[in-house]
């Protein structure tokens, strides 16, 4: 049983009221070694004290969860009957350097739990030797200067006493981790910044090695024990900005969890602005056979509530604590409590999708479905069939656009879910209100406004006794790149039109030509779309001035067929599928036959092909019920077949090796002048100068044949101040 | 009236004119004196010289000819050169360049049809450096 439902059982309120839990546990806590968590110590701070509300009988780990504002729950999991005294005073240390004797120090501190409501923490969770004051920090870092910041369960293992059987715990072999030493320090740098917590599975000997550590994002795990992740997985936050690294694995069966939390770069790119309490949500994916290929199955009100660190969460319609599936990847995307994703990044699957508000806001523990349940949901023994649940009809009267991972399996869900629609007896032909279906490669994220359970025609589609959730597409996203510079060569005017011309592919798009004046400047593109047309407009800007656009599309129409097995056969049979006229207005007839039995509405009988094969459809469906297929594209290619990057081309006059060079005759102008068209007194000249239409009228003395020479001069050309 | 003879190095178009004193004579108006283009008579000394000034028009001279006469004279005849007589005012002028061989002056980015362009074109390419859509592609569903 996952420890959320536990809690639930014992009705700890705790996890309904966000994380004012001080005094709550004090009589809620109880018998929790009824089901599952078999080894373990509850212990409960409220404020100054520790107290232990139950023991389990056997194990060799523990994990413990806090909440930083008022109280401290401690969950440890093993035979402990030690004063839990150290382990609050370990919690309210600041990372910062801490030692032991400094840990010691703090541990008078339960007072100031608000202190620290918004600072950072590095929570140690192995216990060190019972009553022994000061012996409560866990890991040796020093065993890995520079490498591993946290713990590695094979380092524990290396010790004896930390076997991987969960029989062999032993406290006293704790005492070789008593000391914080060498990168210790390197826990200074979390401190302004990140929750750390850490917690280790002695059940797996490598199930907590981490090889990353990341300044001012949340890096670490934690492992709560077992029981509601699985005692063999560890559990990651993914929010760091290379979570993408973290591809642990223990085996292909062992996995992890992977729970889309908040950091310092992810709550609103404020590293010291961490929500206090977040009630997070989202789509709970496994894995069944360890590839990221292979995720079979979506579970949303995954309930994840947390105080800022992840702490606290509940598993609540899932099916993560059976044996069957307690082993597979995990992955949560995360909202906080106000509705909001507290970060930019909404994991399904191995995709990223920025999200926003999010309608499930403030699910209380008390609203999420009991495992297995859920409309028409399925139990904990039979939940692989997938089944849609009717639901109020949908009334908004407008189209909502769900966005999914192109290959997901979840639309494999949507059309098991459709293809065990009740048709007959609901009357609802959800496949006709499925209005667009469109493979899209956007270039830029699409924005989704939180995830809604997939309604079709208000039926909510369920697989395996859980909704189908989605993100809802919320805009139209855009997406800027550049500038690119696009370099003179000549510095003349043979940098522009007609002699050089400029062109630029934009993806999606094609090639458009530019004018000439772009050279010597910068470019860049900002395209526009519109998701639900799949299209596109690239706007190429020059110096913020727009100087072309050109139209694309964005995406293809995944067509949607639906079949029928019995009603091909049942076509055949009444001549349906004949060619020509004949089978047209057998159609009509039938179609008109079927409206009348008033089973599913023919709309219209008339009309060409498309009516024949909408009379072949509701026929079908009338006689058989329910879809038996629905066949669309869901791969992953899409219409950029070629480039698809921005190329700008660039087409010159030939010039030489010396691509800086002036590609003129070297006495060019001497002989035959550069153009001018300035004005100067003629004396300011050097060289050759060629002037037009000269008025010499200021020219006092001349005769007039002396000033018409001498018009006739500077108009065909003198040299002023001229060497020779 | 006196005539300084020169030697002149400079081309007719040239507007500040280099020219060396060859000798300094005195000279008679032969006839009916053409300011533009007078004839004068020498005193013969030198027949090296191809540009004269003479101080009483305030003018130089290109010279046409220069003719030996009775082997004690020189008939001279020269054609005045305005761009060196009135050098000062010409210099003064404010006009249009039209073309110019002063790179100050020069208007690069005007095309100038004149300048010799090979047909034969050069390719030059720039690549965006951002991939675009290569990410995975999305399903987006409209129902109603």
């Amino acid at each position: 049983m996952a420890l959320a439902e536990m809690y639930k059982q014992n009705n700890v309120t705790y996890y309904g009221s966000g994380h004012g839990m001080s005094g709550v546990f004090t009589d809620t806590i109880e018998n929790l070694t009824a089901d599952g968590m078999i080894d373990y110590s509850i212990f409960l701070n409220t404020g100054s004290t520790w107290s232990m509300k139950n023991t389990g009988t056997i194990g060799n780990h523990f994990a413990w969860y806090a909440d930083w504002v008022s109280g401290v729950l401690a969950v440890r999991k093993g035979p402990d009957v030690i004063p839990i005294t150290y382990l609050g005073s370990a919690i309210l240390s600041k990372n910062t350097g801490c030692t032991i004797a400094s840990l010691s120090a703090k541990q008078a501190d339960n007072a100031g739990w608000n202190d620290f409501k918004n600072a950072r923490f590095m929570i140690d969770a192995i216990n060190s030797t019972p009553g022994t004051a000061g012996q409560y920090v866990p890991f040796n870092y020093s065993a890995y200067s520079g490498q591993k910041y946290g713990f590695n369960s094979s380092f524990i293992q290396s010790t004896a006493g930390y076997a991987t059987s969960n029989t062999s715990y032993s406290y006293t072999q704790i005492n070789d981790y008593t000391t914080l030493t060498g990168d210790n320090a390197k826990r200074i740098v979390y401190s302004n910044y990140i929750v750390m917590l850490t917690a280790y599975n002695p059940y797996l000997t490598d199930n907590a090695n981490i090889d990353k550590q990341d300044i001012g994002y949340i890096w670490d795990f934690f492992n709560i024990g077992g029981e509601i992740v699985c005692v063999r997985d560890m559990l990651r936050m993914p929010n760091s900005a290379h979570w993408q690294s973290w591809s642990y694995y223990h085996d292909v069966t062992d996995k992890y969890i992977t729970i889309g939390a908040f950091g310092g770069n992810i709550v609103a790119g404020t590293q010291g602005a961490l929500p206090e309490s977040d009630n997070v949500k989202g789509i709970f994916s496994y894995n069944h056979n360890g590839t990221s290929a292979n995720w079979f199955v979506t579970k949303n009100a995954v309930d994840f509530k947390t105080n800022s660190m992840g702490l606290r969460w509940c598993v609540g319609n899932t099916t993560i604590s059976t044996a069957k599936q307690w082993r597979d990847n995990v992955r949560l995307g995360v909202m906080s409590s106000s509705g909001i994703i507290t970060h930019d990044q909404w994991i399904i699957g191995e995709s990223a999708i920025q999200a926003s508000d999010n309608p499930n806001k403030n699910t209380d523990y008390d609203h999420i479905p009991a495992h297995g349940g859920g409309g028409g949901g399925g139990s904990d023994e039979d939940n692989t069939d997938p089944i849609p649940t009717a639901a109020a009809p949908y009334s908004a009267g407008l189209a909502r656009y769900y966005v999914t991972t192109a290959g997901s399996l979840i639309l494999n869900h949507i059309s098991q879910a459709m293809g065990a629609w009740n048709l007959k007896d609901s009357g609802k032909d959800l496949y006709k209100n499925i209005i667009s279906c469109k493979l899209i490669k956007s270039p830029a994220p699409i924005p989704v406004s939180g995830s809604e359970p997939f309604t079709v025609y208000g039926v909510t589609l369920q697989y395996e006794g859980s909704d189908i959730t989605l993100p809802l597409v919320s805009d139209n996203p855009t997406a800027s790149f550049g500038s690119y510079n696009i370099p003179r060569k000549f510095n003349d005017f043979r940098d522009y039109a007609p002699y050089t011309k400029v062109e630029i592919y934009l993806p999606y798009c094609g090639w458009t030509v530019l004018p000439s004046h772009v050279v010597g400047r910068s470019v860049s593109v900002t395209y526009y779309t519109d998701i639900i047309a799949a299209t596109c407009k690239a706007v190429v800007y020059c110096e913020s001035n727009v100087i072309a656009e050109a139209a694309g599309v964005i995406g293809l129409d995944i067509p949607m067929v639906t079949e029928n097995a019995g009603a091909k056969a049942e076509a055949v049979t009444m001549g349906l599928l004949a060619y020509g006229k004949a089978g047209l207005q057998t159609a009509l007839g039938v179609g008109a036959a079927v409206a009348s039995k008033g089973k599913v509405g023919v709309k219209s009988a008339v009309g060409g092909l498309e009516n024949l094969v909408s009379a072949y459809s509701q026929t079908a469906m009338a006689f058989n019920q329910n879809y038996t297929e629905i066949n669309g594209k869901n791969g992953d290619g899409c219409c950029i077949a070629g480039i698809s990057a921005i190329v700008i081309k660039i087409t010159r006059p030939k010039y030489g090796a010396n691509t800086e060079a002036p590609y003129v005759p070297s006495e060019y102008g001497h002989s035959a002048g550069f153009v001018s068209m300035k004005s100067a007194q003629v004396g300011s000249f050097t060289g050759l100068l060629v002037a037009d239409n000269v008025d010499t009228s200021g020219i006092s003395g001349a005769t007039d044949r002396e000033k018409q020479l001498i018009k006739l001069y500077l108009e065909s050309g003198i040299y002023v101040n001229h060497p020779n | 009236m006196t005539v300084r003879l020169y030697n002149c190095s400079s081309a007719p178009d040239v507007l500040g004119k280099s020219y060396t004193l060859v000798q300094e004579v005195t000279a008679t108006i032969k006839g009916t004196m053409d300011v533009d283009q007078p004839t004068l008579l020498l005193n013969y000394s030198s027949m090296n010289f191809n540009y004269f000034y003479i101080a009483e028009t305030g003018r130089y001279y290109n010279v046409l000819s220069r003719n030996l006469e009775n082997g004690e004279h020189i008939r001279l005849t020269g054609q005045s050169d305005p761009l060196e007589s009135f050098r000062t005012a010409i210099e003064g002028l404010d006009v249009l360049a039209v073309r110019c061989e002063d790179t100050a002056y020069r208007s690069p980015d005007i095309a100038d049809n004149n300048v010799p362009i090979e047909s034969d074109l050069q390719l030059d390419k720039i690549i965006g450096d951002t991939v675009i859509g290569s990410g995975a592609g999305m399903v987006v569903i409209g129902v109603i």
